[in-house]
């Protein structure tokens, strides 16, 4: 590691919550210099993760041997808690999603006029708790950042949300909590069985629990219900729709954009590096899990009405391939090679990053839509392609991203995942395939339900896409094409951090 | 007798002292009630500031404490050359000392000054200008703190049993204070009525402790002659411990001897409500780990019948504090029945000291040998550091809570929850600010409530998987209330910030008010930034604590 301290990661880190506490000395009935306020103060670390994308060396050194950005700074040194940050292939691409959600939602919330000041509060703080995640390399300061990340949002759906948001923000909450106190007794049980620190780094040097063992195995899974509640994996996914459904549509955006990848961020970052042994173990069983999510996401998502909850379910579908990958990466299978392990991880990297982008723009263009008609009822639509042909052609643009269509992310993240997978287990990538197919089909159907038919009456007046929404749409689809068509632009990152991660399976 | 370092006790005589004086300044303001002493030098505000210079003092001892732990000098008692501790205080001979006034009490001294403090504040709050009978009020309260200080201290049967009859005494009157609400009096009556009840039964124990273990008081004496003719195991023995254990349960209002509480706390004027559930706790808390980690700590924990009484009884705290709250309408019951359940995260930390200060040969109060061999970096702390980390949390959140509950409630005329409803629109700064308090309750990070159940579960755990699983089963329950607690805490952050209520008139509390609870949010959010310095103090006052004073712990 490096000797001197890289003061880039906390910056980025604690900038929104420093601007957050700017903002409360705006007056509140400065709406707008608040709103204005909040973007500007967004962007600063929307322009550092960029710096950093291009800054980071791509043949440098990797987590779990070392990170760039480095800092470690003692914090409780009697208990071996530091404050260290790093950055890595693997979070490289994931704080820059974060930043650039972030100040997309903040640009599209700017019609908000509800307690804007609170919400724009709520928005940075949370930002501070999902870079912090991403950047912490100490499991406590992982964890406080982990429950940073839970408050804002519960306030966004509980204030700003839907009818029932009372009921979905509490959901979320407990749900959440459940699993990071899962976590949390996991995570004190490793640092007194592996030696006393709370290090990421040297926790995975150390692989406390190389053994088979009860104890190693009660870690895994209470690291793992902690994650897989975040991620959602089926059967803990069930608090997804009500918060998705209930939520603003920037607190989807940002829910199906960033924190579900804290989840599988979390099985990248800690469960495969520091307990490969028991995810060797019981792959199967995830694999297994993931594989109903994918089918069970899909068909559930083509039965919705409501084209909010249709989206939601198609997350907990496509959030599947993710966990499918991570479990094929650590199959223990007699010859699976390291290209197919590779390939899997990658590809769930990809699947993340690339569900980021399109299932956050599907999640604007459902607000777009629900502005205008207060309906989400997808048989309330109809004909409104030729009605609002910038927002149809979006629309369309986002859905084809999101069933996989090839020269878009998606397809890559799939692809890849399947390849690797099949080398695991054919019939599980076969049987994977069935969610492929669904997923077009209910995507389809949701556009051709949307756009196409007799124009319903009452949205005749229904105004296109204005600059505000087409503002906030136009980066994430053109990042969909450009990562579609040059997928190496981010595989350099995923790929180090796979090799790296893989290193620590043997 | 050797008398010691008279100046370890000096917050408490000091405040015994200014307690004469307010109450002096009461008569003296009585006689004139509109132009004289009172109307230059008000009583209320005097009582305050006297035990701000308590509180400097009691920092002062805390650093001072430090200094002399582990120092032991010979003095002359009865004409016998003795090895005294310098941390003890009226050592009669063999070296027992009635009070001691160690690292570890005198942090939990200072958490009762400083929570008595902030009561004051409150209580400017809650009673206004024109309050009556103020100069007895706010010198009783003045006592009860030099009661809880003392108490933290006392390593004696008797100076035990005399310092919290005190306090308990004090209590009583208190809790009756608003003589004139019939349940401000059915709230003293019946704290009263429990609290004879159980101190009886704590003082028949304790004369069950004296006889058995040949007619001694101090609990370093006691603790030498409990292992002699199988005291501790014997039938007598054992009855001995657990009705000693009554009493200072009654203190904690741990489950089943909570009976009192909800009622004590909902009719008792609120500012009593939160001394009761602080202060009053921290010093019974003091005194519970004490007694048992000097005196009924003989064999190792778990073979222990009172240690798994004590298991049971945490188990049930715990739960039965956070079901119950679940369906309280009014904030203070819910708060008083939360702070059943806080209590027993605590005792998950006393639970896991009986492991670490298991008694070896005579060495009493240092930890155990052979649970330290097993602890690679002697520096590692967690253990029963986490009892007085949570404590000062606690004192925070939970006070922080309550002066809230007061400023609110002193506008609304009620304690309902649902007044809540919509309190964001009436006064943003109380809404965020008993947001704050709720969350650090539930133990979520960032918040001083979460380092303090870090460490008490760590603790926990780190003791539990080197053979005393029920630990770790303590801390997983303990985990999982917080997740039941999480549910009603925010809920009335639901109502606050999600509901719809009325929306004017705004709300705007006193400048004490204001003060208190500005006190306690800074700390209840900035106690995780000063993690290092919260945990190496409260460490050095574990480990250099010797609460029998008779020996140091030899290998620090």
């Amino acid at each position: 590691m490096d000797s001197t301290n890289n003061w880039i990661l906390p910056l980025i880190t604690f900038l929104p919550i420093i601007g957050a506490a700017i903002l409360m000395f705006i007056p509140r009935e400065r709406a707008g210099a608040i709103k204005a306020a909040a973007i500007a103060i967004s962007i600063i670390p929307l322009v550092i993760s960029i710096w950093m994308w291009f800054a980071y060396n791509r043949s440098g050194v990797q987590f779990p041997h070392g990170t760039q950005f480095g800092i470690n700074v003692p914090w409780i040194p009697s208990l071996g808690v530091s404050f260290a940050m790093g950055a890595d292939g693997l979070s490289i691409p994931l704080i820059f999603l974060t930043t650039l959600l972030t100040t997309l939602s903040l640009i599209y919330s700017t019609f908000i006029e509800m307690r804007p000041k609170e919400y724009y509060w709520m928005f940075l703080l949370l930002e501070t708790g999902m870079l912090g995640v991403f950047t912490s390399l100490d499991f406590v300061l992982f964890f406080v950042f982990w429950e940073i990340s839970l408050v804002p949002m519960y306030f966004l759906i509980g204030i700003w949300g839907g009818p029932r948001r009372e009921y979905a923000a509490i959901k979320f909450f407990l749900y959440t909590m459940v699993g990071s106190m899962a976590m949390l007794l996991a995570i004190l049980t490793m640092y007194f069985h592996g030696g006393h620190t709370f290090d990421m780094l040297a926790l995975a040097k150390a692989n406390p629990f190389a053994v088979k063992s009860i104890m190693g195995s009660l870690v895994f899974w209470g690291l793992f219900l902690g994650f897989a509640i975040k991620v959602p994996m089926w059967p803990f996914h069930t608090w997804l729709p009500d918060a998705h459904v209930e939520a603003p549509t920037a607190g989807s955006v940002i829910l199906a954009g960033v924190l579900l990848k804290m989840g599988t961020y979390g099985f990248m970052r800690v469960l495969l590096p520091m307990m490969p042994t028991q995810f060797g173990q019981f792959w199967m069983v995830i694999a297994i899990l993931a594989l109903i999510a994918i089918i069970y996401g899909a068909f559930v998502a083509m039965a919705q009405k409501d084209m909010k909850k249709l989206i939601a379910y198609s997350s907990v579908n496509h959030m599947g391939y993710v966990t499918l990958g991570c479990a094929a990466a650590a199959a223990t299978i007699p010859g699976m090679t390291e290209v197919s392990r590779t390939a899997a991880l990658n590809g769930a990297q990809m699947q993340a990053f690339s569900h980021g982008l399109i299932t956050g723009a599907l999640f604007f263009l459902v607000g777009v839509v629900y502005e205008r008609a207060h309906t989400r009822d997808l048989s309330a639509f109809g004909g409104l392609g030729a009605r609002v042909p910038i927002y149809a052609g979006m629309l369309a643009f986002c859905s084809f991203g999101s069933l996989g269509l090839p020269g878009m992310t998606g397809f890559i993240a799939e692809l890849s995942v399947l390849t690797g997978t099949y080398a695991a287990s054919p019939w599980l990538a076969g049987l994977a395939l069935i969610g492929i197919v669904v997923t077009a089909a209910y995507m389809l159907w949701m556009l051709q339900r949307v756009l196409l038919g007799p124009l319903n009456p009452k949205y005749e007046k229904m105004p296109d896409a204005d600059a505000r929404e087409i503002i906030s749409l136009a980066p994430l689809m053109a990042l969909m094409l450009f990562f579609g068509i040059v997928p190496n632009a981010v595989f350099v990152f995923f790929n180090t951090a796979s090799k790296a991660i893989l290193d620590m399976l043997h | 007798m050797h008398i010691g370092h008279i100046i370890l006790i000096s917050p408490a005589i000091w405040m015994a002292f200014a307690a004469i004086v307010v109450l002096l300044l009461g008569v003296v303001a009585a006689k004139r009630p509109d132009k004289g002493l009172d109307h230059y030098f008000p009583t209320q505000y005097a009582a305050p500031l006297f035990t701000a210079i308590g509180l400097l003092l009691s920092g002062a001892v805390v650093w001072w404490s430090l200094m002399l732990a582990g120092v032991t000098s010979q003095a002359a008692i009865n004409g016998e050359a003795t090895s005294v501790s310098a941390t003890g205080l009226f050592v009669t001979s063999g070296g027992h000392a009635q009070l001691t006034v160690d690292p570890f009490a005198a942090v939990i001294s200072f958490i009762a000054l400083a929570g008595t403090f902030i009561v004051m504040l409150i209580s400017l709050e809650h009673f206004g200008e024109h309050q009556a009978h103020k100069a007895e009020y706010y010198t009783l309260l003045m006592f009860a703190a030099v009661a809880a200080s003392l108490a933290a201290a006392a390593s004696d049967l008797i100076a035990i049993y005399l310092l919290i009859e005190f306090l308990s005494m004090v209590s009583y009157i208190l809790a009756a204070y608003a003589k004139t609400d019939r349940r401000s009096a059915e709230a003293g009556l019946k704290y009263f009525l429990y609290g004879a009840a159980c101190s009886a039964i704590m003082l028949y124990g304790m004369s069950l402790l004296f006889g058995i273990t040949g007619g001694n008081t101090s609990l370093s004496a006691i603790a030498a002659g409990f292992t002699i003719g199988g005291a501790a195991s014997s039938g007598i023995g054992w009855v001995a411990i657990v009705f000693t254990l009554v009493g200072l349960g009654f203190k904690l209002a741990l489950v089943p001897f909570h009976f009192w509480a909800p009622d004590t706390y909902e009719g008792a004027p609120t500012p009593v409500t939160a001394f009761l559930s602080v202060v009053s706790k921290a010093a019974g808390l003091a005194v519970i780990v004490r007694f048992l980690t000097v005196v009924a700590t003989p064999g190792s924990a778990g073979t222990l019948a009172w240690y798994w009484i004590l298991v049971v009884l945490t188990t049930l705290s715990m739960f039965y504090g956070n079901l119950v709250a679940i369906w309280q309408r009014n904030i203070k019951r819910m708060l008083a029945y939360s702070s059943i359940a806080q209590v027993g995260y605590i005792m998950v930390g006393v639970l896991t000291a009986m492991h670490v200060f298991t008694r070896s040969g005579i060495l009493m109060g240092a930890p155990d040998a052979s649970v330290r061999a097993n602890i690679s970096d002697k520096l590692l702390p967690w253990d029963i550091q986490g009892v007085l980390i949570y404590l000062l949390a606690y004192l925070f959140m939970n006070l922080g809570a309550f002066a809230v509950v007061i400023a609110v409630g002193n506008r609304l005329g009620s304690d309902s929850i649902d007044n809540y409803a919509g309190l964001m629109k009436r006064s943003p700064f109380y809404a965020s600010a008993l947001a704050v308090f709720l969350v650090s309750l539930a133990g979520i990070p960032p918040t001083a409530g979460f380092l303090g159940k870090f460490f008490i579960f760590g603790g926990a755990i780190k003791i539990g998987i080197l053979g005393s699983p029920e630990l770790v089963v303590l801390a997983a329950i303990g985990v999982v209330n917080s997740i039941i607690s999480a549910y009603y805490y925010l809920n009335v952050v639901r109502l606050m910030f999600f509901t719809e209520g009325e929306c004017k008139p705004s709300i705007v509390g006193s400048a004490a008010a204001n003060v208190a609870i500005t006190i306690s949010l800074v700390l209840t959010l900035g106690l995780i930034v000063f993690a290092k310095p919260v945990s190496d103090l409260t460490a050095k006052a574990v480990y250099t604590s010797s609460p029998a004073s008779v020996t140091t712990p030899a290998e620090r």
